[in-house]
């Protein structure tokens, strides 16, 4: 049995009606992520409402988790949690039989089991019991048996709060943890054979249960000498002379010891204490850290679940990463996948819920056990639920990896196919006073290939039954088409040496001239197509690639001297030459491009040539032409507002899908003074 | 599974929580049969004069196996054909523990009737849609024959026929004593319209609910 659906309505932040939470879940593991405030605690606290948890902690209701629709405007009057249970066994379904709901679809019957949960907020005046008793309603409306407190028990969940301390869990104490979960343990209560008072020495006290042990400890504490001894005196020098003659007091010392075997137990097992060993070597007292001790705590955690012969086993985690270093985390993950798929002696499957804020957990996992949390609705990732096709699951599998999960934890992203877009986008948002930190950007470098499959990520399937994931998401590509004249000036064609004709050349590069009539834009209108629509938007380069369209549209200047001082980088870090020289000669050089170009196509491909030509690299130009900026910005040489009007408007675009819209236009681009032939 | 789940102790226990003080159970001139049989944790059947006591040893042997009840997913199913035991158990065990886990989860006192309802035809019904407001012959035949036209009524009444024609048989609501009437006539049809609205408004017969149950227990996948 596991649970299939969460519905949760007016508690905290999730609302009635269509602005009530579902989420769908598959058996197995589940991973909520999101930004904080998006719910992913709620949702977890909503199951320990509805389930109740195996710790001590109870948590109630509290009239601030009514939901208020509106700042001061007056709370719900009731939350309803609404679980699907689903996958039954044969077993559930003969506990539960009486609260079962079948559902008939074509033409098979299947069991689920819907527990509606209930909670009314007191509406009189005065009392001090601000919330009403909660109901568990079954049935598929809630007309069905209420759930007796005895079946609600079969259903209780382990809970792991987030910074837990792990320490004190595992530690010795009363009521501690460690000794509830080693009193459920099978092999400690159906191990050995009890301590017989009649059979004192025991024939052989390994052969002992672990109570046996106890109460035969207890048994020769009595039997010391030494508290023999202190007994006696204690009765002959003390009591007998404070006592009357006909009722004399007598002192007995003993460990005390409950007659029930289960408090007995308890009492032993609370003496217990739990420490990780560095080695094999048990008896090393070397102790571990926060995070050690809270992998040994989940350890113990899921040994009593997987040890249970009944009952629903679920165990919700929040923040499983807290303590844990990244490979830590990875091999956790692994782990609790693993158990997830491992069948119980009675059929059952564990069912895990973890939040988590780490993208090393979430890049660990399949899509299939992603559920994006955000503002207040759930997204599952799952197959069907997206706009990914099975062959882009397959690919994120592999290839989304640490750097990209981030984009999980996001309020917009950015999609980028190369590094000089991943370290120049950033920057000049800065500039344009969009800064991506500020707006809680993300951007992703895909590295030239499958843009448009992270941003299907966050296109949902159909939108009109799910709602939309609010998130903006920008992808930005290249156009890859180059002005007529390009192949010679950037090395493609040697002067003079025609355009060869396709086919039957296999040429891989386009030149304006390769489209007829409305061709160019049908490329454009394909490349946006693919991934476009809900929140995701590709904004395609107007003309050819990044750096092109930086010089085409007024900051030739700064990409020329960019690449010039990315072909000069080894010789600066070698300090065999300085900045200055470098820029007076780019300078010189761009100089002579503007003077002889006709046009801006002409320029842009003579300053594009140092990269295609030349071999300038775009990641080091790109960091370079950041820093330029930078400096201008900061010298006041250029302003935000100048800036943009000489930025390619696909750029700004994206920077304004992902952080705020402009309010005033652009200025039109200064550009270079062009000679026009 | 029921190894050791009454000891002797428990006997004596059980003795003095049905009003019988510590010996009711115990062997009188060595005649143990009834320690014995409350001791008996096998298939069995008491047979005995009326008034010498086998509701009260089986409302004892429930009081102990309720107490020492070491399972969360099962039950004690008892059924009867009355609801004598039932009320047994709430007179004499009303004031103990035993007596109040034995009427909850996991555990069912009743008639055959009232299991069939609450484990299976119940929660079928519910699952269809349909709110089950009474389960009771008299007034769901009531309700239905207020459906009938006065021609039907008349009909069926001049062939001999009264409201029970109206029970039905088959989930389809058809079956059931029907006299002449074929299932091409306009008054089975009418009889079988009025047995579906009536129950679609949620009465039902006592027996229809077996109908349900059955329907159920036979469904794909069940």
């Amino acid at each position: 049995m596991y649970i299939a659906e969460v519905q949760i309505e007016n508690f905290r932040l999730f609302g009635s009606a269509d602005r009530a939470f579902v989420l769908t879940l598959n058996p197995g593991l589940t991973a909520l992520v999101g930004e904080n405030d998006a719910g992913k605690t709620a949702v977890i606290d909503a199951l320990r409402l509805v389930l109740g948890t195996r710790d001590q902690d109870v948590l109630r209701v509290d009239p601030v988790d009514f939901h208020q629709a509106a700042p001061g405007a007056e709370r719900a009057d009731q939350i309803v949690i609404r679980l699907t249970f689903r996958g039954l066994t044969i077993a559930d379904r003969g506990a539960l039989s009486e609260f079962l709901t079948y559902e008939t679809i074509g033409g098979t019957v299947e069991t689920a089991l819907i527990i509606t949960w209930v909670a009314k907020r007191n509406a009189k005046e005065g009392s001090s019991r601000r919330v009403l008793p909660s109901e568990w309603r079954t049935g598929a409306k809630g007309d069905g048996p209420l759930l007796d407190l005895g079946a609600r028990s079969l259903l209780t969940a382990t809970y792991l709060r987030p910074l837990r301390d792990a320490e004190r869990a595992m530690s010795a104490g009363r009521g501690s943890r460690l000794s509830q979960i080693l009193q459920n343990t099978k092999e400690i209560r159906d191990t050995g054979v009890g301590f017989d008072q009649n059979a004192d020495p025991p024939a052989d006290p390994k052969m002992l249960s672990v109570l046996g042990l106890g109460d035969y400890a207890n048994h020769l504490f009595g039997q010391s000498e030494g508290i023999k001894q202190a007994r006696k005196r204690l009765n002959e020098d003390y009591l007998a002379p404070l006592s009357f003659a006909n009722d004399l007091l007598r002192a007995r010392i003993g460990v005390a010891g409950a007659p029930e075997d289960s408090l007995r137990l308890r009492q032993l097992l609370e003496k217990l204490e739990l420490a990780l060993t560095a080695s094999a070597d048990a008896e090393s007292a070397h102790s571990r850290g926060l995070g050690s001790n809270n992998l040994l705590f989940m350890a113990c955690e899921l040994l009593l679940l997987a040890a249970e012969s009944d009952g629903f086993p679920l165990l919700l985690i929040e923040e499983p990463e807290a303590h844990l270093h990244p490979q830590r985390q990875l091999r956790l993950m692994s782990f609790l996948q693993e158990q997830a798929k491992k069948e119980r002696a009675d059929g059952q499957r564990i069912q895990i819920i973890v939040t988590t804020h780490s993208p090393n957990l979430a890049s660990d996992l399949h899509l299939d056990n992603l559920a994006l949390i955000e503002g207040g609705r759930a997204f599952s990732l799952c197959q069907g639920k997206t706009k990914l096709s099975p062959s882009d699951y397959r690919f994120l599998e592999r290839f989304l990896d640490v750097t990209k999960a981030n984009l999980f934890f996001a309020r917009a992203v950015l999609i980028v196919e190369g590094d000089a877009e991943n370290i120049l986008l950033p920057v000049i948002a800065k500039l344009l006073d969009r800064d991506f930190h500020h707006h809680g950007v993300s951007v992703v470098n895909v590295g030239g290939v499958g843009l448009g499959r992270y941003a299907r990520i966050f296109m949902r399937e159909d939108p009109v039954r799910d709602g939309m994931i609010n998130i903006p998401v920008a992808c930005v590509t290249d156009m890859d088409v180059m002005p007529d004249m390009a192949p010679w000036i950037i090395g493609k064609l040697e002067a003079g040496q025609p355009v060869p004709v396709r086919p039957p050349s296999k040429r891989q590069w386009r030149i304006k001239a390769d489209f007829h009539s409305d061709e160019l834009e049908h490329r454009r209108t394909d490349r946006r197509a693919k991934a476009s629509g809900q929140k995701v938007e590709t904004f395609v380069a107007g003309e050819w690639t990044l750096e092109y369209d930086l010089a085409f549209h007024g900051l030739g200047k700064f990409v020329f001297r960019a690449a010039s001082l990315a072909l000069a980088d080894d010789r600066l870090n070698a300090r065999t030459t300085v900045q200055a020289d470098v820029i007076a000669a780019a300078d010189a050089a761009y100089r002579a491009i503007v003077d002889a170009a006709p046009d801006q196509e002409t320029l842009g491909a003579h300053v594009y040539a140092l990269f295609e030509a030349d071999g300038a690299s775009k990641a080091i130009a790109a960091q370079y032409l950041a820093e330029l900026l930078e400096k201008e910005v900061k010298e006041g040489k250029l302003d935000a507002h100048t800036l943009r009007g000489q930025l390619p408007p696909y750029a700004v675009e994206a920077i304004a899908h992902v952080t705020a819209p402009f309010d005033a236009p652009a200025p039109p681009p200064a550009g270079e003074p062009v000679m026009v032939a | 599974m029921f190894d050791d789940l009454i000891r002797e102790q428990d006997v004596v226990w059980a003795s003095a929580l049905m009003g019988l003080g510590p010996g009711g159970f115990a062997p009188v001139d060595g005649d143990d049969s009834r320690l014995k049989a409350m001791l008996n944790l096998d298939t069995v059947d008491f047979e005995a004069c009326p008034g010498s006591g086998k509701t009260t040893l089986l409302v004892a042997k429930l009081a102990v196996l309720a107490m020492r009840w070491p399972h969360r997913q099962q039950g004690i199913c008892v059924l009867s054909h009355t609801n004598a035991a039932r009320n047994e158990i709430s007179t004499k065990l009303s004031n103990s523990a035993a007596g109040i886990a034995l009427t909850r989860y996991p555990h069912f006192v009743g008639t055959i009737h009232s299991f069939v309802n609450e484990y299976l035809a119940l929660p079928w019904l519910r699952s269809k849609g349909i709110e089950v407001r009474r389960v009771d012959t008299q007034i769901a035949l009531m309700k239905r024959w207020g459906m009938l036209s006065n021609t039907t009524r008349w009909t069926v009444q001049q062939s001999g026929l009264e409201e029970t024609a109206l029970i039905y048989t088959q989930p389809d609501y058809t079956g059931g004593n029907k006299g002449k009437f074929g299932p091409h006539t306009a008054t089975y049809q009418a009889l079988v319209a009025a047995s579906r609205a009536g129950s679609e408004q949620g009465y039902f017969c006592f027996d229809e609910m077996f109908v349900w149950a059955n329907q159920l227990l036979e469904s794909p996948s069940f």
